[in-house]
């Protein structure tokens, strides 16, 4: 029977400080391009993917001794991705950012969009629509635990996917 | 199209570049520093603030403020509030030794205590100035003698006028005596019994009215001196000392100190009020029976109110246009009230006379009467018990009892029975 990774690394405590660091770089780079690749469909921006993939990995080695020990710390990072995600579209920090030109404000889905077609559906979508087919169709939440990560009830979660397989079908029918 | 295959796909496309975990532990390491710097400025200030109030509390103890001259705060704490009654919570004994106490004020109609004075070995009387502003207290010094305080606004008690203990048994002849004027917060201090001042209290001015002679500030054998203010508070008004054969009533003038003779009576005088309007002067008297007499303020116009009777205490109306007194005649009280204009006194109701004791020179222990604030009603107390009864001042009614507060209430202020 497979050891969950967390649960694996977490046997480790008690060990040297460099196993505990070796065993966290071996998490983020096992779970790192999965979490990136969600975020930017997420926020259509490379950069902020980047910083708040960033702010949920320092969240979590602050207490990887801790965390390192549960069953599912992937889980729980992408649970704190999203809580960090929510929080700067509450406090609309990235916009006042985009103002004053703190971070690139490129669109980072226009240059996929040719490339790919569930792209080019999200693009038209706002951040918390595209947050809500993520979470529960990549990521596997229901659209009660997505709903709780956004801070929005289930059936809003629900109305945001039934409106981006509308206009999944709505571009396919174009095509055709 | 959206569903978990295609959207992993999608995100797929998107690669981090090179050295995502290397920039990760830049950014861990950034904020590590700005940790480090936040909690080191943080406990900078915190340093600089505490060492700031230290030395301002070093200061602050090294160099206390002066206390301003005048009070800062609206609440004065010895200050009255309306209807308070001072009381001592201790018991004096002016031979025995004495049970400390408070000096503090009741309100009569709650009965609730607020401390003005903590920590007295003794306190004799107390009273409030007519401004309410200003508290008075004799208290017995450590050298036996007696020492009258004076408190008020923010400064601190302290003492204004000493004497020699009390020259009779009854503690009654102090060398010491005092009254507030009915007006502002002016005293007069007999001291010694030879020396008569005035203090403004809230000013310090202090005049010695050096033209009355050491006759009329005797005690007169131990018994307490007929005097009293002017409803003004220009002038006090001196009676020969009691047990002096055809006593001379004497008005002083407080700015300048020169007595001047207002009238001569028959017997001696025991007391004497002046009505709060200041037209009359009330004079009890006593030659083979107890006189009670009015006269006008100038001396002129002597009428004799009462000759059939010991009297047990009398007061003056707060209009001063009628004079209320207790009189024993066998073996009751009779409460009348007596207007100016020489007409005979109107009974007003009677209570037994058990409780109220009188001297062979005529003085009354713990009897007393007094007027509500509105005038419409006389109160007789019998200050042993306690008991109080209270008439309508027109005769209309019938007695009734009342609570013993609220008769000192009306009555100026001070618990300690009254003597005369």
């Amino acid at each position: 029977m497979a050891i969950p990774l967390g649960r694996a690394i977490a046997e480790t405590e008690g060990r040297e400080v460099t196993q505990a660091h070796a065993s966290f770089e071996t998490f983020f780079e096992q779970t790192h391009q999965r979490l990136f690749g969600g975020l930017c469909l997420v926020t259509g921006n490379r950069h902020e993917a980047e910083e708040i993939m960033q702010d949920a990995y320092l969240k979590l080695w602050e207490r990887w001794d801790r965390v390192g020990g549960m069953d599912d710390p992937t889980g729980f990072l992408f649970r704190t991705a999203m809580n960090g995600f929510r929080s700067r579209y509450r406090r609309a920090s990235v916009a006042v950012r985009r103002r004053v030109a703190l971070a690139p404000s490129t669109d980072d889905l226009a240059a996929v969009e040719d490339r790919d077609e569930v792209v080019r559906i999200l693009r038209p979508l706002s951040p918390a629509e595209r947050a809500a087919i993520v979470l529960t169709t990549m990521f596997g939440y229901s659209s009660e635990e997505a709903g709780r990560l956004l801070g929005v009830r289930a059936a809003t979660v629900r109305a945001h996917a039934t409106r981006a397989r509308a206009g999944a079908r709505a571009s396919l029918e174009e095509l055709t | 199209v959206i569903d978990q295959q295609n959207v992993e796909r999608a995100a797929e496309r998107f690669r981090l570049s090179e050295g995502a975990f290397e920039r990760l532990e830049l950014r861990r390491d950034r904020k590590r520093r700005t940790q480090r710097i936040r909690a080191g400025v943080l406990g900078l200030a915190i340093a600089i603030v505490a060492g700031w109030l230290a030395i301002d509390a070093v200061r602050s103890t090294s160099i206390p403020a002066n206390p301003p001259d005048e009070p800062q705060n609206v609440e004065h704490p010895f200050a009255r509030a309306n209807g308070e009654v001072l009381s001592f919570t201790g018991v004096t004994d002016p031979f025995l030794e004495s049970v400390p106490g408070d000096l503090v004020a009741v309100d009569f109609r709650t009965g609730e205590e607020r401390v003005l004075v903590e920590d007295l070995t003794s306190l004799y009387s107390a009273r409030w100035s007519a401004d309410g502003r200003w508290l008075a207290y004799e208290t017995r010094g450590s050298d036996g003698g007696r020492e009258l305080w004076v408190a008020g606004g923010s400064k601190a008690p302290r003492v204004v006028a000493t004497g020699d203990g009390p020259s009779s048994n009854l503690g009654f002849g102090a060398e010491l005596d005092w009254k507030w004027s009915p007006t502002g917060a002016v005293l007069a201090t007999i001291e010694h019994s030879e020396t008569l001042r005035t203090i403004d209290v809230a000013t310090g001015e202090t005049t010695e009215l050096e033209g009355v002679g050491a006759d009329l500030l005797q005690p007169g054998g131990g018994f307490p001196r007929p005097w009293a203010w002017s409803s003004d508070g220009t002038r006090l008004v001196f009676a020969s000392p009691i047990g002096t054969p055809n006593g001379s009533l004497y008005s002083v003038d407080v700015r300048s100190g020169e007595p001047s003779l207002l009238a001569r009576l028959p017997g001696f005088i025991e007391r004497v009020r002046w009505s709060p309007d200041g037209a009359h002067i009330a004079v009890q008297a006593r030659e083979e029976s107890g006189q009670l007499y009015v006269l006008d303020a100038d001396g002129s116009d002597i009428r004799l109110v009462a000759d059939d009777s010991n009297s047990l205490g009398f007061a003056w109306s707060p209009d001063g246009t009628r004079l209320a007194f207790g009189s024993e005649v066998g073996n009751e009280v009779r409460i009348r009230v007596a207007t100016t204009d020489g007409a005979a006194p109107a009974e007003i109701g009677t209570v037994g006379r058990n409780r109220c004791y009188r001297t062979s020179w005529g003085g009354n222990f713990e009897c007393s009467v007094t007027w509500s604030p509105d005038g419409n009603q006389v109160a007789f107390r019998k200050g042993e018990t306690g008991w109080v009864t209270v008439f309508d001042a027109g005769g209309a009614g019938e007695a009734e009892p009342l609570d013993e507060l609220t008769y000192l209430g009306w009555d100026g202020g001070w618990y300690a029975s009254p003597i005369w």
